[in-house]
């Protein structure tokens, strides 16, 4: 086992090395610099799992590993894409790495948090409306805030704190009346988002709410009048909103206006369709064309470059690491620790179906980041996090074993 | 040097897959050990043979043995037999990746098992008699 796990991170450094040598090939003669943005990330793996070793040699090493893996696609990615983001995305994932050794080393066993289920809420609710008040509109969304030149998306946050909340409270259900009096922070948030115009974390809240009202209480009759609900919501909002209604329209037919409204969706359905099965080669295609290609647009851009079989190894990636999340949870010493990685790990499972979903047209497109591999601190930084809680949690599982 | 960079791209490819390949061993490994755990977690048991009356234990009371079960005079034991025939610490009972064993710490009037006086240590099964001094004990699971 010691061994395998040896050679799957050497696997992954020569990985890196050759996805580097790639770039620094692709203009014709041989570069030095892509080399060394390839050393540091493996230096930071390297240490990562040198401190999970040394420290925990307990807990389940693949949530890192696996995490780490995938971050790799984004880097090189933002790295042929845009120099000047990919330097400061290998900062965030040096923040990323120092995060999670942080929560494994100093946070306190999970199920402390277990009394704190109002004043998570009251959080939840408090910094998801802070942009309303202090925020700014990028790209059509005021789901920012940004305090001197650091910007920073409060929804990240929001979600593991709606996590936090929803585990302390899920126990106590027994039947309708309490659905609807804990499901208030929850529909309080939702509403939030659709007026911040980021339905994206909309559709991600309800997502997450249903699975582990699902796992805590096993009745099917809540997940069914939730998902009434919820049609009924989406079906007035599509009239109440315009944004809404036109998101609804260019799914329907982004070809109607190619070079309007429906510009992005048109050029990432090119970008996937020029791919083909093994992709034009990194640095060989043109994914720079779709906008916001390095963030809510980089599955976009990885289908491109690295074919049909790499988009689905990084889908298969993302399967793996919510699988090892879910035997985290199976393997939890108390239902709060159990809530929470289920929590986290559908917050994953909704987070990558959301986008990856939305660029390849199957749902209508709404921004969210990939968890992982999209440019952007906060969502780097939270993924990380999670990652380390779950980290936690499973060394707590595994420690009277 | 194009050429050498499509070249690497399918090499890239390949490798990805064996990582993922390699991770998904090591799960199914993994799955397996649980399963294997379960299946055959085994718990032995020591049941009272025959015993003299003066001695304190009845006939037919069963010990369960976890890890380790000391035999002996001395009370610190976990199976304690007072026993004039029986020395100080006299054996040790233990279990080892779901096997049996018995070890005589060097008794004076020897440990038996199925008649035999053994030496050092010994596999026990299911059904064995052990005689350690005027008692006789039958190993259960």
């Amino acid at each position: 086992m010691v061994n395998l796990e040896k050679s799957i991170l050497k696997n992954i450094y020569l990985i890196i090395i050759l996805l580097f040598l790639i770039l620094s090939l692709h203009r014709g003669t041989f570069e030095i610099a892509p080399f060394i943005y390839g050393a540091f990330s493996i230096i930071l793996i390297f240490y990562g799992h040198f401190i999970i070793k040394r420290f925990y040699p307990n807990v389940d090493k693949y949530l890192f590993i696996i995490s780490a893996f995938i971050v790799q696609f984004g880097l090189v990615m933002l790295y042929r894409l845009d120099l000047q983001r990919a330097v400061r995305q290998m900062a965030w994932f040096a923040v990323g790495v120092t995060v999670f050794i942080f929560v494994l080393l100093l946070f306190p066993n999970i199920k402390r948090l277990e009394k704190y289920s109002l004043t998570f809420a009251l959080l939840t609710i408090i910094i998801l409306t802070l942009p309303l008040f202090l925020g700014r509109e990028i790209k059509g969304s005021k789901n920012w805030i940004q305090i001197g030149s650091f910007s920073f998306q409060p929804s990240e946050l929001g979600k593991l704190f709606i996590i936090f909340y929803l585990s302390g409270v899920i126990k106590k259900i027994n039947d309708y009346k309490d659905v609807l009096r804990y499901s208030i922070p929850v529909v309080l948030s939702i509403i939030i988002f659709v007026l911040e115009k980021d339905l994206g974390s909309a559709l991600m809240f309800f997502g997450i709410f249903m699975t582990m009202l699902y796992i805590g209480t096993s009745r099917i009759s809540y997940i069914l009048s939730g998902l009434g609900l919820f049609g009924i919501g989406g079906f007035l909002s599509y009239f109440m909103f315009d944004h809404v209604k036109r998101r609804v329209n260019i799914w329907l037919d982004p070809w109607k206006d190619k070079y309007g409204a429906g510009y992005q969706i048109c050029q990432s359905l090119i970008a996937i369709a020029s791919g083909g099965l093994f992709g034009t080669g990194l640095a060989g295609g043109h994914p720079e064309v779709i906008p916001e290609v390095h963030t809510d647009f980089i599955f976009s851009a990885i289908s491109e470059e690295f074919g049909l079989l790499g988009a689905i190894a990084l889908l298969i990636l993302y399967l793996l690491l919510i699988y090892r999340m879910l035997r985290t949870a199976l393997y939890a010493k108390d239902d709060f620790s159990r809530l929470v990685a289920v929590g986290i790990a559908s917050m994953f499972a909704f987070q990558v179906f959301v986008i990856v979903g939305g660029v390849t047209k199957m749902i209508p497109l709404t921004g969210i980041t990939l968890p992982f591999v999209s440019y952007g601190g906060s969502s780097m930084t939270i993924s990380f996090l999670s990652i380390g809680i779950l980290q936690k949690i499973s060394e707590v599982g595994n420690s009277d074993e | 040097m194009k050429e050498i960079a499509m070249i690497l791209k399918f090499i890239v490819i390949g490798l990805i897959y064996l990582v993922i390949f390699r991770i998904i061993k090591i799960m199914y490994l993994d799955l397996k050990g649980i399963n294997r755990i379960k299946a055959h977690k085994k718990e032995f048991a020591l049941e009272i043979n025959d015993a003299p009356e003066d001695i304190g234990i009845t006939k037919g009371s069963l010990y369960i043995i976890h890890k380790v079960m000391s035999i002996g005079r001395n009370f610190d034991n976990d199976l304690v037999i007072k026993d004039p025939y029986v020395s100080g610490n006299h054996a040790k009972i233990f279990v080892k990746d779901d096997r049996l064993f018995i070890e005589d710490l060097g008794s004076t009037n020897g440990t038996y098992v199925n008649g035999r006086r053994i030496d050092k240590i010994e596999e026990i099964e299911e059904g064995d008699i052990i005689d350690i001094g005027r008692i006789s004990l039958k190993v259960l699971e």
